[in-house]
């Protein structure tokens, strides 16, 4: 009986290391994080020495900041815009190099490229492409007797000019995850579809996507998370600007805990980020199951 | 059972793994905390001069110095998280005078008062004088936080070959009535800047332009339009952020207003700057000035090194010959007088942690940083000190010559904000920037802009207590 006893618990004993290393890593900040969005904490009053509870303080006085909403419509613009453009982008790619190509092999490797590089480099090669003066973009422009475009000077252009380089930097990922769940699709329907004379559009809409749908919630969900944290591509690229124009809510929160120290004010705006982030990656949920009851 | 031996086996080894990582963070965690005085300085030019210095020192006094370099845009986050620690790691650290009005309000540093006036402790050598007015910067409600260093200033940079052109000169005085010069007034200065500003295809000193050329520069982004706004915003006709007896918000009345109007209209109204400037801040002014594509610029004097290497300024090098000059910034001019006169400066210096584990050591290594011997090491091997007695001295003077316009800036260096200090500091400067940019957009006029950022400032007085 004991012997059984330490037997059920030994692997249990032997994974505690890796509980409280996670634990010590990733719930203990998060959890002070949400403490800490609940209390005022500035220069002053740690100075103090008191850090005062406040409850929803914060959270009040976020509600009552139009820049929060800015950012926060802005966080869905890129989001939303983003995540459209990459998956149709890369729902196409990933058709075309499903099929036996010549030279597949070498495009996917040159698909994969933007996907690797960090984030911090492409800012900073495209804020040099996207120069007014002296950029690429223009130049090339400029060959085509098209007028140079003011990318990141103009805040009606510079979210757009954002969410490109987002685009460029990531329909790379939704390439490679919606490429190999095609090619985890069996044959055996497509034959099947084929036999009874389906047509290509009916073999896509009725066996493609409804097999692909786990692999395009995978890609739904992770880029949803992704788009809305991004936050050193923008940063590098605009700081949030020209004004607030490409201000989105991971930016307005690093302003607010980074370089003014309210950090309890930023902490409640990254939760605030934390509940949109759940409440989009719910309804994909229960979009799936529901369309699956269906 | 052969499958639970197997399972056991892979546990074992996912324990140990566990355990092992957990021992190499800790153990890496320790390894750092060693080490006699430790400065936290951020990477660049300034690391290595550091370096350089301590290394004398160290030889000089037998006292180690550790140093820990940090990437630029950690610096303050790093600081921080590092000063409001239980147990201290830094017994130094490089700060802006930005910083330091929060810190001390979190009691994060340590007065040198203690230091400076104990008879046992300071050098005879030493003078807190020699290092006014920058070492005001670093003191708040009569405390003393930092010792100056790195107190660079914006010059007013312009193009010699353009400026002493004779079809240049010539068409100048038919157009405006009076000699081409280099401005000392702002008048001027906006005449210089609109009579330069031409498009691709114009002639420009006897050559046809391949680009559209401008004027002069400007720095709009964000995060870096309030290190030029100070010029314009103090001054144009005088106008500052707060009074410093009551704190009331006075950027928002008509004297900031028309230094806001007059940095808005350069490119809002006469278009003297590139359309790009909301985007530009110190690479993107270099690299137009350097570049040859603007006839004057508001710059660092930091810049000057870039500028004079023609392989990184090659608009600037023409058969090896030197085409830019360098002065103090314009001011206002009223009844034949200058008036107003205002140069955006910046001003780092070193402090001692609250929390130091070697302040009295830390002391006596910034003292001799910061006085006349370690100043001049500093100055000779390219870095800006503070020290008076480093700034003048001859041997200093003739490797870096412009430390005479410098010093003639001085008495005009200006901060944002300047005139008081608060635990907002830090905020109000990007604030400040963040209008700027509005501005210069154009989503908001200056008033407007003005009055948003006033209520901001206000706002963030409020939170801290200085307002009720």
């Amino acid at each position: 009986m004991k012997r059984s006893l330490l037997h059920i618990s030994y692997p249990y004993l032997l994974l505690i290391p890796a509980f409280i290393l996670i634990f010590s890593v990733l719930c203990y900040p998060l959890m002070a994080s949400l403490v800490l969005s609940f209390h005022k904490w500035t220069f002053s009053t740690y100075g103090e020495g008191r850090v005062p509870f406040i409850g929803l303080g914060n959270f009040i006085e976020m509600s009552a900041d139009p820049y929060f909403w800015r950012s926060i419509v802005n966080t869905l613009i890129f989001s939303g815009s983003s995540l459209v453009m990459e998956f149709f982008l890369g729902l196409g790619v990933a058709l075309l190099l499903n099929r036996k190509l010549v030279g597949t092999g070498m495009i996917r490797t040159l698909v994969i490229l933007p996907f690797v590089l960090s984030n911090a480099v492409i800012g900073l090669n495209w804020r040099l492409m996207y120069n007014y003066d002296y950029g690429i973009i223009n130049y090339f422009l400029s060959i085509f007797a098209i007028k140079p475009i003011l990318w990141l000077s103009d805040p009606t252009k510079a979210m757009l000019s954002v969410i490109i380089v987002d685009v460029w930097n990531c329909t790379s990922f939704v390439v490679l995850l919606l490429l190999s769940g095609l090619q985890a699709i069996p044959q055996t329907p497509y034959e099947a579809a084929k036999i009874d004379g389906a047509t290509g559009w009916q073999v896509f809409r009725f066996i493609t996507l409804p097999l692909l749908r786990p692999v395009i919630l995978v890609v739904l969900i992770w880029r949803t998370m992704d788009l809305f944290r991004c936050f050193d591509m923008i940063y590098i690229l605009t700081g949030g600007g020209p004004g607030h124009a490409t201000e989105v809510l991971s930016i307005y929160s690093y302003y607010k805990g980074f370089r003014y120290f309210n950090l309890g004010y930023a902490a409640a705006a990254a939760w605030v980020l934390v509940a949109l982030i759940m409440i989009v990656c719910l309804g994909y949920l229960k979009l799936v199951r529901s369309e699956i009851i269906d | 059972m052969k499958k639970d031996e197997s399972f056991s086996k892979v546990m074992v080894l996912a324990g140990l793994i566990s355990v092992l990582t957990l021992g190499f963070t800790f153990g890496a965690v320790a390894q750092e905390k060693i080490g006699p005085i430790t400065v936290s300085m951020w990477s660049g030019p300034e690391y290595d001069n550091l370096v350089n210095c301590a290394r004398y020192y160290e030889q000089k006094t037998g006292r180690k110095i550790f140093i820990e370099e940090i990437a630029r845009e950690a610096l303050r986050e790093k600081t921080t998280t590092v000063l409001m620690a239980k147990k201290g790691r830094y017994d130094v650290s490089y700060v802006d005078k930005a910083w330091i009005g929060g810190y001390a309000k979190a009691r994060l540093l340590q007065p040198l008062n203690d230091f400076i006036e104990d008879p046992d402790v300071a050098a005879s050598w030493f003078s807190v004088d020699n290092l006014k007015p920058p070492i005001d910067d670093l003191a708040m409600d009569g405390k003393m936080y930092g010792f100056p260093s790195e107190g660079d200033c914006q010059f007013l940079f312009w193009r010699t070959d353009l400026f002493n052109h004779p079809e240049e000169k010539a068409a100048f005085k038919a157009k405006y009535g009076y000699e081409l010069k280099v401005p000392e007034t702002w008048k001027v200065y906006l005449d210089v800047a609109r009579f330069f500003t031409r498009k691709k295809g114009e002639r420009l000193a006897g050559k046809i332009l391949k680009d559209d050329f401008y004027g002069t520069t400007l720095a709009g982004k964000r995060t870096e339009a309030c290190w030029e706004i100070a010029t314009f915003l103090y001054g144009y006709e005088g106008g500052k952020i707060l009074d410093p007896e009551t704190f009331e918000v006075v950027v928002n009345k008509p004297e900031a207003v028309a230094g806001f109007t007059f940095y808005t209209d350069l490119l809002r109204k006469w278009h003297v700057v590139s359309p790009d400037v909301p985007t530009w801040g110190y690479p993107e002014v270099s690299a137009a000035f350097g570049g040859g594509h603007t006839a004057m610029a508001m710059q660092w004097m930091a810049a000057v090194a870039e500028f004079n290497d023609p392989a990184r300024s090659a608009g600037l090098w023409k058969d090896g010959k030197r085409l830019f000059e360098y002065t103090v910034a314009p001011g206002r001019e009223i009844e034949g007088k200058i008036k107003y006169r205002a140069v955006q400066a910046s001003q780092w210096g070193y402090i001692i942690p609250a929390n130091a584990p070697n302040p009295l050591g830390a002391y006596k290594f910034i003292e001799w940083l910061t006085g006349p011997e370690g100043a001049k090491m500093w100055a000779l091997n390219g870095g800006i000190p503070c020290n008076k007695l480093a700034l003048t001295d001859p041997e200093v003077l003739e490797k870096q010559p412009m430390f005479k316009v410098l010093a003639e800036s001085y008495p005009y260096r200006r901060t944002i904000p300047h005139y008081v200090k608060t635990s907002i500091d830090y905020e109000v400067q990007d604030t400040v920037g963040l209008a700027c940019n509005q501005m210069v957009i154009g989503v908001k006029t200056p008033q407007e802009a003005a009055n948003e950022l006033a209520k901001t400032i206000e706002e963030a007085l409020r939170r801290e207590g200085y307002l009720k």
